[in-house]
């Protein structure tokens, strides 16, 4: 009993540490504190939930009231991945444990990274099952990709004006298929209102708006 | 097509310096997509002479109805300039040609390969395409029209991305010296390009930059000041021109933008932005500012234009012709570069629009708009 306290309070601990380390943007902190979390018996889901997620929520909310800029949130979401990255092989991840698969990426014109990978991260730190695409993607391998994995959520991304053509005729090409998931758009280029005239089923201004509407449209999807 | 280009030209003309034109102006950032589509060349095919780039963007600018003449591919240098970088410093596969919209060079690929700044050769832009037959067909544009050629540099951010991609972010906290010394060679590319241009061109009126780093949700004003704002500051001075701002994102920083620029020394004569979408947040700052000519305002490309009607063209148009044109120095254009997928009939109504609600005098500014 009494060493299962310990442990717990350890762990308590840890998470906490984690949540600090991922707001400075501690890279090799995070990474450290991630190792020992397992070391004292944590799992994976209590260390994203109860560290890593907590900590880029405070990221996000700090972005929010204009603390943090993109720098910020470019180096903690890296932080994150490394985590992520050493939480891959302890996480028994199957259909049943997460929460939707998502198919992601940059329209084909636009080659910017950054807020899809964010993205990415947030909502792979959620639990979703994440497939980046990468940049510069033609609409028919947003189509494929989805209909291979039968995903939930489509979401994709742009920067430059020019590039939100192929937005719409990725969103136009993903309606007139089979596929029966659901679209959500974001990145410089968008509002919501062009993102509503482009027939996607959700806008993002960030990872976190976005995580929100993932979960919202994956309830969608599964109802 | 029989277009007028000295009527714009005097239009253009006087409303810069604050007088009132026959009626407002209409100008559009007409890219590689919209010339394509017009006519019907592949980009590589329209950049093939310098003769041939000149008769694409004239008639591109006729078709669309513009006051303004510039080259098809000019109005944001960033990609041609990353092609620049590539080609001189060896990597020129690196840039992935597009038929029938622009170019780009795979972001931090310039300085994944050359992580030594002080290695990077800067480009000659006398000599490596596109960049001669950008110049040439500039002047061949400028001499045809009247419309002198806008000089369009990429100072600095536009270029940071180019040449270092997305991890430019992480130096800004991680490694601010590189960062400020990559700044440094854009500044000298940036300077050979303005020589290349007077040489070829002529002397342009003002510096039109990109100021990409400038908008709240990207950078502090404090770091997008640190390794953009010093060096077109600094350039301006250097080569005794005026600034103005093109910056198409969402939230810019315009007010500390010319403050800034002015206490340093330099004159802010135009801005030119879509955002804020809130008209009454542009009628401020025509009051504020009411020296600085406003070239766009609410009028962004992804909104109405490319997925509205012709009516709703028009009527976002009356708005910011209504609010804004009887101020004077207002012209009416989409920012920023036009998609593929723009509706003709879209970019024609604003044509209408200008000729239909902004014709000169005006009555006082309308309120109810």
């Amino acid at each position: 009993m009494a060493t299962t306290t310990t442990a717990t309070r350890a762990t308590t601990e840890l998470l906490e540490r984690l949540r600090e380390q991922i707001v400075a943007l501690d890279r090799s902190g995070v990474e450290q504190t991630t190792l020992e979390a397992l070391a004292v018996g944590a799992s994976p889901q209590e260390i994203i939930s109860g560290g890593l997620g907590p900590g880029m929520e405070a990221v996000g909310k700090r972005f929010e009231d204009g603390d943090f800029f993109v720098p910020e949130l470019l180096l903690s979401a890296r932080a994150m991945q490394s985590a992520l990255d050493l939480l891959r092989p302890h996480l028994e991840r199957s259909a049943d444990t997460s929460p939707g698969t998502i198919v992601l990426g940059t329209v084909q014109g636009d080659v910017h990274e950054i807020g899809k990978n964010i993205v990415a991260i947030v909502l792979a730190a959620d639990g979703f099952d994440v497939h980046d695409l990468g940049e510069d993607v033609p609409p028919q391998q947003f189509l494929d990709k989805a209909k291979e994995l039968g995903a939930d959520v489509v979401g994709m991304s742009a920067l430059i004006s020019l590039a939100v053509s192929k937005m719409a005729e990725t969103v136009a090409m993903l309606r007139e298929s089979d596929f029966k998931g659901r679209v959500i758009v974001g990145g410089a280029a968008l509002t919501r209102e062009s993102a509503e005239q482009i027939g996607a089923d959700a806008f993002a201004a960030d990872a976190w708006e976005a995580l929100g509407n993932v979960r919202s449209l994956i309830q969608e999807v599964a109802s | 097509m029989n277009h007028d280009w000295k009527a714009s030209a005097e239009r253009l003309a006087i409303t810069m310096l604050g007088g009132e034109p026959d009626r407002v102006p209409l100008t559009f950032l007409a890219s590689e997509d919209i010339a394509s589509r017009i006519s019907g060349l592949t980009v590589r095919e329209m950049l093939a002479s310098p003769e041939k780039l000149a008769a694409v963007s004239i008639e591109t600018c006729e078709v669309l109805g513009a006051d303004s003449a510039s080259v098809v591919a000019a109005p944001y240098c960033g990609p041609y300039e990353g092609l620049a970088f590539a080609k001189a410093n060896g990597m020129a596969e690196e840039f992935e040609w597009k038929d029938y919209s622009a170019p780009f060079i795979r972001e931090g690929a310039v300085c994944n390969r050359v992580p030594d700044v002080a290695q990077l050769e800067i480009p000659d832009h006398s000599r490596v395409e596109p960049w001669p037959t950008l110049l040439r067909a500039a002047a061949i544009v400028a001499e045809r029209t009247g419309i002198p050629a806008t000089f369009a540099p990429s100072l600095t951010w536009s270029s940071i991305q180019m040449l270092r991609g997305s991890q430019a972010y992480a130096d800004v906290i991680e490694n601010p010296e590189f960062l400020l010394a990559l700044c440094e060679k854009i500044y000298a590319s940036q300077c050979d390009y303005y020589q290349a241009f007077c040489s070829v061109v002529g002397k342009p009126f003002f510096v039109f930059n990109c100021q990409y780093a400038f908008n709240r949700t990207m950078l502090r004003f404090e770091d997008a000041w640190r390794f953009e704002g010093q060096f077109v500051n600094r350039f301006c001075k250097q080569v005794g021109l005026p600034l103005a701002i093109h910056n198409c994102g969402f939230d810019p920083y315009w007010n500390e933008m010319i403050e800034r620029h002015i206490a340093e020394g330099v004159d802010v004569v135009m801005v030119n932005g879509s955002h804020p979408l809130d008209l009454d947040r542009w009628v401020a700052f025509r009051e504020k500012y009411p020296q600085i000519a406003i070239m766009g305002a609410s009028m962004f490309v992804n909104g109405e234009l490319e997925n509205g009607k012709p009516g709703d063209v028009m009527e976002r148009a009356r708005q910011n012709i209504e609010r804004l044109g009887p101020f004077g120095r207002f012209i009416l254009s989409p920012v920023c570069c036009m998609p593929w997928r723009i509706p003709l009939a879209n970019v024609l109504a604003l044509r209408e629009a200008v000729e239909t609600y902004g014709r000169y005098p005006m009555q006082s500014p309308a309120t109810d708009a």
